[in-house]
């Protein structure tokens, strides 16, 4: 494991997605380590500002630096820092594909082809899925699995070629709350034990988190972002959630989403 | 009747586009653009018989040369507007438009200004196997090698992006060089099979080993693709020439027949 140092580097962002400004001038600076939620209303800009930073999205202003890296124009350099899990529902789980053959994968695509599965690539296959607790899914089909062990076989499938940085759109929207549970203390473990910084966005803070995160609030801008106490003000929730309504001691953001503060 | 020099170029033609179709069946199959293809394949009338046209009038552009630049043209074209958000289905609808354009306009070429235009045509529509030159078999030789080498070597990373493009594309691979190149393969491996298959075959080959396998076997490998494409085609060769009917509708016949009973044995046996 490299050193763990160097920052997450958003500055000035603006970025459309389908003709529209989804995000407006978003700065922000996540030094390492540390363990993220992007928290914001639907359509706040949460997965075009993801996209922004895993390189899927030019910036129509403003800059991006992963670890000094430019994600748009190296994505060599940003393949082998940064693993990007999509939103649940995107991908298409094939009954071709094994599980085996997409953790290997996601190892031997920073590599140059012809890539093949030797046996170096199936010890660290065999390390990555027992690491996620489901080396006995290896030759499972994609199609066979569930929501739950899917999101599992593609973080082994990140984790197999080490990245510094996870980058996870909305990974417990499809989970219930004891896999959300599971899910969230699984990250936890990755960014304890293996030193992976982790950027999820989500519609909810986990009740079942054992440590405070850093929380970005936004809501086409960068609302305010730093520890979770800090930013999760009845103030800042007003402006990221405009309908939001003050309860007694709570803010509901929503019919089944509350935040004490 | 093997001996002959005709039908033995037919058998050896036979038994080079086999394993190119099916290669090319597998290979849509894993990266999970069969039905992109089939939509494609639809399109393909106007450029085989334009290929047609072509190779009657002006005579030094081969009828492969055309209907691998019309199948490529088609395929980004389509890649590329989707990839700009225009609507799928408004893309589609404008290919087929166009290509029924060309289509009859290629036709009243071919029959209003050569005198075999009529047979160019149906040979297009059709299939002409046994009217293959030593040339050609050795261009489907040299597409059959490069169909069969690509599906091989690619095999994970088509796999791997059909899962999820955007996961691919940050995990460092070059998405849409390997689309482009799922495109020329298939436009290649088309190439061949519309001279020796005919184009209305082309579509039917293309799924048939892919649903024959799963229903089958249930399972997708290319020597079991292989196995599937040379299983239809030789025997269709054979029954073409032992009751003089087209070679085409034979190996057509018996695709479906390979599809109807992997269908049927996986609702007897729930295999």
């Amino acid at each position: 494991m490299e050193p763990r140092e160097g920052r997450v580097e958003v500055v000035d962002v603006h970025a459309a997605y389908n003709g529209y400004y989804a995000v407006e001038a978003a700065t922000l600076e996540l030094r390492s380590p540390f363990y993220a939620l992007l928290l914001g209303p639907n359509g706040a800009g949460k997965t075009t500002l993801i996209k922004v930073l895993v390189g899927l999205l030019r910036p129509a202003r403003g800059y991006v630096r992963v670890y000094g890296v430019d994600p748009f124009s190296d994505r060599a350099s940003l393949s082998k820092l940064v693993g990007y899990m999509p939103q649940p529902g995107t991908s298409r789980p094939s009954p071709f594909v094994k599980v085996r053959e997409l953790v290997a994968m996601g190892y031997l695509s920073t590599r140059r082809p012809p890539r093949y599965i030797d046996s170096e690539t199936e010890r660290l296959v065999l390390e990555s899925l027992k690491t996620m607790g489901i080396e006995d899914l290896a030759d499972r089909r994609l199609s066979d699995l569930s929501g739950g062990e899917l999101q599992r076989a593609v973080i082994a499938s990140i984790i197999a070629r080490r990245p510094r940085l996870l980058v996870l759109d909305e990974p417990l929207a499809p989970l219930d709350f004891s896999a959300k549970c599971e899910f969230a203390e699984l990250l936890l473990r990755l960014h304890e034990r293996l030193g992976v910084d982790v950027i999820m966005s989500t519609h909810e803070l986990t009740l079942c988190m054992y440590s405070e995160p850093v929380v970005i609030l936004i809501n086409r801008r960068v609302i305010a972002y730093g520890p979770a106490r800090d930013v999760l003000t009845p103030e800042n929730l007003k402006r990221a959630y405009p309908d939001a309504v003050r309860i007694g001691g709570l803010t509901i953001l929503a019919e089944s989403h509350a935040v004490r503060g | 009747m093997v001996a002959e020099p005709v039908v033995l170029r037919g058998l050896i033609a036979i038994l080079l586009a086999g394993p190119v179709f099916s290669s090319m069946s597998y290979m849509l199959t894993v990266s999970q653009t069969l039905m992109f293809a089939i939509e494609i394949a639809h399109s393909l009338m106007a450029g085989a018989l334009l290929g047609a046209l072509l190779e009657e009038v002006v005579r030094i552009v081969p009828m492969e040369a055309t209907v691998f630049l019309y199948s490529m043209t088609v395929s980004a074209l389509v890649a590329e507007l989707v990839r700009k958000r225009v609507p799928r289905d408004t893309v589609l609808a404008l290919v087929a438009s166009f290509s029924a354009v060309v289509t009859v306009a290629s036709l009243w070429g071919l029959v209003y200004t050569t005198p075999l235009g009529v047979s160019k045509a149906l040979g297009a529509l059709w299939g002409t196997v046994l009217l293959v030159k030593p040339v050609d078999l050795v261009y489907m030789a040299a597409v059959a090698l490069v169909v069969v080498l690509v599906v091989t070597l690619f095999d994970l990373e088509l796999k791997y992006i059909s899962f999820d493009p955007e996961l691919a594309a940050v995990s460092g691979l070059n998405v849409r060089a390997y689309y482009y190149l799922v495109y020329a393969v298939a436009s290649l491996a088309l190439s061949v099979t519309v001279k020796v298959y005919g184009i209305v075959l082309v579509s039917v080959l293309t799924v048939a080993p892919s649903i024959a396998s799963q229903y089958l076997l249930r399972r997708i490998s290319l020597p079991v693709f292989l196995l599937l494409g040379l299983a239809v085609s030789v025997p269709g060769y054979a029954i073409s020439l032992a009751f003089n009917v087209q070679t085409s509708l034979c190996i057509g016949l018996i695709s479906l027949g390979v599809i109807a009973f992997g269908a049927a044995m996986r609702w007897l046996y729930g295999r």
